[in-house]
């Protein structure tokens, strides 16, 4: 078992600045989401870790080993591509004992560990076939099994999933899941899909721009995120975010915007707030609630522009002072909906940045 | 247009105008293409005419009617007892002398090609861009431009006038076409099939060989075709660099239709051509199919 340690890793193409001093630890047995839109560095940064990219300053440790010189086949790892990257002339046996086979690993333990691996993703029946006699799950479960039967500490994957249909991803997701709790290893994950981040990851690193904006659990990451880009990119709809002005008053802190003044818990900030600041509020849709009549809390009314029938849920988006904000109910609840209601935000769950740099207060 | 009255398509033709108007360019087509292939086939069909025809047949002048008898002599003197200068073995001599040259040359360039390719396509190196800039520029340069330097290198070298220095020859000209087509058809190839054979601990040679190879089969026969061709109808390359000793068929068949002394035969000169013409004909036959295959699957996708 190891972990990976990742020490103040730069990379550049040209003048373009891919990385910029990356540091994060990966415990051993962790399960690492690196999130990101496209273009922020996440696949190269696992490009670097797997040793497929040269950095041009910092270290990559893997267990205690410096291993930022080494070749990818020395760093004890392997790794699931976004393309399969399966060898077409290769039937399904040779393309999962390929990399045994390379490591002079003795005959007997390849056939050991390729019918291991074809057992736990069910390939056994299709072990002779060529890839381009499978459908795209089959090739991506090859995929993994040819990474499996590597049987090392570190596993990296780059976009496993983004090449399936949402049916197949739900199944495959369940099934990295519990391959991780089965198997105890490290892994290293690339997506942009957010929902794949929130189910598989012990903790996600939400990058931009060649940066980590956040490091830390799901939990987090969704509930109090580091700055107004994770709270955007973490959670569909996206995070309800209102502009005003943070005012330091007797009582406590309170936030204005317009006509709308609401008093702030002292909770919501990890540092003693400044006196008067540029905000924006951050409130999840399911952290407002439709006030039948006057609550406990601060309230305000807003005029009902859509309803958006999700199923389970649905979201009703209100007009507030020109801005959208979406609200999560129940179904029965929103077909009782017209024209205007009166919103209680939770203001224990809002999240305030400063308007200035989008970081946290 | 599958519901010829439907009123939606006013403007549509009518089935039997199209079919009328399709059957029209259908004839024109054919017309063209018979008309092309019997204006290519006459000079080959009557060198295979004349080619069974006796002597004194020829000289009545009728080119173009049928040998008499089927004469088979004139076959028989041109591979095995036509004279070049005092020899007189025929052109049995150069064809093997040919078949010496063409195998080790067709094999080693392509194989250079193809590691040439995949290093410049897969393996993003340092200087790859210099590398094929200057690969492209000598493709264009005309070789007659650079004969005599390489006659004096060869020379110093001790491979002037040797069956290696021609192989050397056919493989350092082929390099460049080579190299290209590999590296076009290497770089359709997604790049994370080398990724992955690189984690698997696969090294260059390794992958070369087990994955991108294996792949290779159409291209490989494009190769194949292109310079099974190439080399075997090179006449100066060979006429300089291979030595009395190695002529190839193309220059031997040269000195037999050129040899001032005696009647000329045109009987044994046409036989002679043909037979020089055959083998790069039979690859295209055996393997035309994988031709056009290739071709297609090099120029759309990997």
């Amino acid at each position: 078992m190891s972990g990976i340690s990742v020490q103040h890793l730069n990379k550049a193409y040209a003048s373009f600045q891919v990385l910029r001093d990356i540091d994060f630890r990966v415990s051993a047995g962790e399960f690492v989401v690196l999130l990101g839109p496209s273009g922020c560095g996440k696949s190269t940064l696992l490009n670097v870790i797997a040793g497929l990219d040269e950095v041009d300053s910092g270290r990559v440790l893997i267990g205690d080993t410096d291993v930022t010189g080494f070749e990818p086949n020395q760093r004890g790892l392997a790794m699931v591509f976004q393309s399969y990257a399966l060898y077409p002339t290769m039937t399904v046996r040779r393309n999962l004992s390929f990399g045994l086979r390379v490591n002079k690993v003795a005959k007997p333990e390849v056939e050991r560990r390729v019918a291991w691996a074809a057992n736990l993703l069910q390939l056994t029946p299709m072990l002779d076939r060529l890839p381009s006699q499978l459908s795209g799950g089959q090739r991506q479960r090859v995929a993994i099994g040819r990474a499996l039967v590597r049987q090392v500490p570190v596993y990296l994957f780059d976009e496993p999933l983004s090449n399936l249909d949402a049916r197949l991803r739900t199944e495959m997701r369940v099934e990295i899941k519990r391959l991780h709790q089965e198997l105890g290893c490290t892994i290293v994950y690339v997506t942009h899909d957010q929902v794949e981040a929130m189910t598989l990851a012990t903790r996600i690193a939400v990058m931009k721009d060649g940066k980590i904006e956040q490091f830390a659990d799901p939990a987090t990451v969704y509930d109090r995120p580091a700055s107004l880009f994770v709270a955007s990119f973490v959670g569909s709809p996206a995070m309800n975010f209102i502009e005003g002005r943070l005012h330091g008053e007797a009582a406590g802190p309170v936030f204005r915007s317009g006509d709308l003044i609401l008093p702030l818990e002292p909770g919501v900030f990890a540092a003693p707030p400044p006196e008067e600041l540029d905000v924006v509020l951050g409130i999840r849709p399911e952290d407002i609630v439709i006030a039948p009549g006057a609550g406990p809390g601060p309230t305000f009314s807003a005029a009902l522009v859509f309803i958006e029938p999700m199923g389970a849920d649905t979201f009703a988006w209100f007009d507030h002072a020109g801005g959208r904000l979406s609200v999560r109910l129940s179904p029965t609840l929103a077909r009782g909906l017209a024209g205007a209601a009166t919103l209680a935000p939770d203001l224990a769950k809002a999240s305030i940045f400063d308007a200035a740099t989008g970081r946290r207060l | 247009m599958t519901d010829n009255n439907s009123p939606a398509f006013p403007f549509a033709f009518s089935a039997a105008q199209a079919r009328r108007r399709r059957c029209g360019s259908r004839i024109a087509l054919y017309l063209f293409l018979s008309g092309a292939a019997v204006l290519f086939s006459i000079p080959l069909l009557i060198m295979v005419l004349t080619s069974f025809k006796s002597m004194p047949e020829i000289r009545q002048g009728t080119i173009f009617s049928l040998p008499a008898a089927l004469d088979l002599s004139a076959w028989v003197k041109a591979w095995s007892g036509a004279c070049t200068g005092l020899a007189c073995g025929g052109l049995s001599v150069g064809f093997w002398n040919s078949v010496r040259i063409l195998v080790p040359s067709v094999v080693l360039s392509i194989l250079a090609g193809a590691l040439n390719g995949y290093a410049l396509a897969l393996w993003r190196f340092r200087g790859a861009h210099a590398v094929l800039t200057a690969l492209m520029l000598g493709a264009f340069i005309p070789y007659q431009v650079i004969l005599y330097p390489l006659v004096k290198i060869f020379s110093f070298l001790h491979l002037y006038s040797t069956l290696p220095g021609i192989i050397v020859i056919h493989v350092v000209f082929g390099l460049p076409l080579m190299t290209m087509l590999f590296r076009n058809f290497y770089a359709a190839i997604p790049a994370e099939l080398v990724k992955a054979a690189r984690v698997d601990g696969a090294g260059f040679f390794r992958i070369f060989f087990e994955i991108m190879l294996p792949m290779s089969t159409n291209i490989l026969i494009v190769a194949l075709i292109l310079q099974t061709t190439g080399i075997w109808n090179d006449y100066l390359l060979g006429l300089i660099f291979a030595g009395h000793d190695n002529q190839p068929m193309t220059v031997q068949l040269n000195n037999i239709v050129t040899n001032g002394t005696g009647i000329v035969e045109y009987n044994v000169n046409m036989a002679a051509t043909v037979l020089t013409a055959l083998p790069p004909l039979a690859v295209y036959f055996l393997s035309g199919r994988y031709f056009v295959r290739g071709i297609a699957s090099g120029a759309v996708k990997g």
